[in-house]
């Protein structure tokens, strides 16, 4: 790969995760919802999309039904879920997102099983003369455009009453919202974006498997939003930014030196060491939410 | 399979699960967040007993070696993350994530020194029957530490000082530091003790299936539905939840066959049975919901 399509490569998956941090910021930066099973849902949306891709179903629609379907998923996990005390939601969103996994590994009537869809037909890849830069153009747009939206809504009176339930939800309730509408709708959105971002993500690679959906993205995305400042949609963002460039800063570390370390490795240990630095010492992140201000 | 079997191999995956849910249920009870790491406790010690059995140590006498070593990784991350993190005031959600960095170094760190390759130890490979099952040698150790730890435990935190101290302090730490109990030194205690069990079940899983750098990762949640089915903090509910878990998983396999379903899924009974747990039940089988814990 030239060093053009690399770059543009590195922005293309910048972009994607992008799309899933702002998700999972809003569910757990804005409303203190801790969705530890983001995985699954962008597995959904890249599923879905995939496999009516194949079917023959035309790009917008797929991409449309993915985002959907895990909307939809999303709203199933949130009505028994949101009530649950923060850190059992996190245990059982993971146990989740292991139960979306064990079935598109043993499902192989639908999803292949552990062999995974290949050939997913990628959108006007004979129409435009550089592909890459096809789908840059692409995913920046849906990027660009769900994070207007979602800093829309952050600062809208939805997104107030999401910061007043992350505060103190019972004196949100004491104002008389009814939280738990507020905040099951903002998980059904959150997921339903994450599926967006799997089925962006399904399309370029044009193949997905099973262990490409593994607990370990959750954490990767959840390290975006800690670095990137929890609350905060540049954040999350800038968290994407610097999680994909670490991931491909260890790659050329392997190919360019002789370190010995397996990139994968070098990788997880790095992403760990900043989640555990950015609690302790930066627990805003680098760009700390903004303050809303009262005209 | 005959019914000696399937109950031979209840009490042995029960017994792991006992040895592997002390510390975790302690954890989770004194200091007030889930434990991700505590996986990686379990990782660790069956990585230090592969070391030593391949510089001629017998299995059996690496066992209290697997125990320093990962009741010393337990006081490590205690000293090192997890109190730092408590002074400067973070919440149960900031710990678990730390938690779940610190987990992701030490396994990349252990998968870098000793690959991802599948290893097995040397032992012997010796057979028993009793009363119509099949038991491995291993598999006699399991179920012998299975019981002695469930006498020694209930010991400590009957007729020692430090159990009483152990318990006063689960109950209400505040309280106990006010009655002049050295809580610091109790959760010490608790590392040690929790985080050594840990590494010990941890070398008996490893001879017992085999040695992968996810092996604690792959036990992680259904020992925490195990913690949770007993009641957070609660050392005979977990003795009992991990028996009922065994019994549920052994019974559920052959259910799956009965249905024609794929015994893939058998991973899923234990995440179910969590999910559920969280859902109905978070306070456990035995337990009852503390004053002002909100479900």
């Amino acid at each position: 790969m030239s060093m053009l399509a690399y770059a543009v490569d590195a922005l293309i998956f910048i972009n994607i995760y992008a799309i899933l941090a702002l998700s999972l910021n809003l569910e757990a930066g804005t409303a203190r919802l801790m969705n530890f099973g983001k995985v699954a849902f962008f597995a959904i949306g890249a599923y879905t999309s995939a496999l009516l891709s194949l079917a023959g179903y035309p790009f917008p629609l797929t991409l449309a039904a993915g985002a959907l379907l895990a909307g939809v998923a999303g709203l199933g996990v949130a009505l028994p879920a949101v009530r649950l005390r923060e850190d059992y939601l996190a245990i059982a969103s993971i146990a989740f997102g292991e139960i979306i996994r064990l079935i598109l590994l043993n499902e192989r009537w639908l999803t292949n099983g552990p062999v995974g869809l290949r050939g997913i037909p990628q959108p006007l890849r004979d129409a435009v003369p550089d592909y890459q830069l096809f789908y840059l153009a692409l995913t920046t747009v849906f990027m660009v455009g769900t994070a207007a939206v979602l800093h829309i809504l952050t600062w809208s009176p939805f997104g107030r009453v999401l910061r007043a339930i992350r505060e103190d939800e019972l004196v949100a309730q004491a104002l008389g919202k009814h939280t738990f509408g507020f905040k099951a709708r903002a998980f059904a959105l959150g997921s339903g974006i994450a599926g967006l971002a799997g089925a962006l993500f399904a399309h370029y690679l044009s193949f997905i498997s099973p262990d490409m959906f593994m607990p370990t993205v959750t954490f990767a995305v959840w390290t975006m939003i800690v670095v990137g400042g929890r609350g905060s949609v540049p954040g999350a963002v800038a968290g994407a930014g610097v999680v994909v460039l670490l991931e491909r800063g260890t790659r050329v570390l392997k190919d360019y030196t002789s370190l010995g370390v397996e990139p994968s490795n070098l990788r997880m240990v790095l992403l760990g060491l900043l989640l555990i630095l950015f609690l302790l010492y930066r627990p805003q992140g680098v760009i700390r939410e903004g303050k809303y201000e009262v005209d | 399979m005959e019914m000696a079997q399937i109950l031979m191999n209840i009490l042995i995956t029960g017994s792991l699960y006992v040895l592997m849910a002390v510390g975790l249920t302690m954890v989770y009870r004194i200091l007030r967040f889930a434990n991700f790491a505590h996986a990686e406790l379990i990782t660790l010690g069956a990585y230090v007993a592969y070391s030593l059995n391949r510089a001629g140590m017998s299995i059996y006498l690496t066992l209290p070696l697997a125990f320093v070593a990962s009741g010393a990784l337990g006081v490590a991350l205690e000293r090192g993350v997890f109190r730092p993190l408590r002074e400067r005031g973070g919440d149960a959600i900031a710990l678990m994530i730390a938690s779940i960095g610190a987990g992701m170094v030490v396994r990349h760190v252990l998968q870098q020194v000793y690959s991802a390759k599948v290893l097995t130890y040397s032992a012997p490979l010796v057979g028993y029957q009793v009363l119509g099952a099949r038991v491995s040698q291993v598999q006699v150790v399991i179920l012998l530490l299975g019981v002695a730890s469930i006498l020694a435990f209930h010991l400590l935190l009957t007729r020692t000082r430090m159990g009483k101290a152990m318990r006063a302090t689960s109950d209400n730490p505040e309280l106990a530091r006010a009655s002049g109990i050295p809580v610091r030194r109790v959760v010490l205690a608790t590392w040690v003790l929790g985080g050594g069990i840990a590494g010990v079940a941890g070398v008996l899983r490893a001879a017992d299936t085999r040695l992968v750098p996810t092996l604690g990762w792959e036990v992680l949640l259904p020992v925490f539905a195990v913690v949770l089915l007993g009641g957070i903090g609660s050392f005979y509910g977990a003795v009992a939840a991990a028996y009922l878990l065994a019994a549920a998983e052994n019974l559920g396999v052959l259910l799956l066959g009965a249905l024609g379903m794929s015994t893939g899924y058998r991973y899923a009974i234990s995440f179910v049975i969590l999910i559920l747990v969280l859902l109905f039940r978070p306070y456990g089988i035995a337990g009852q919901r503390l004053g002002g814990e909100r479900e």
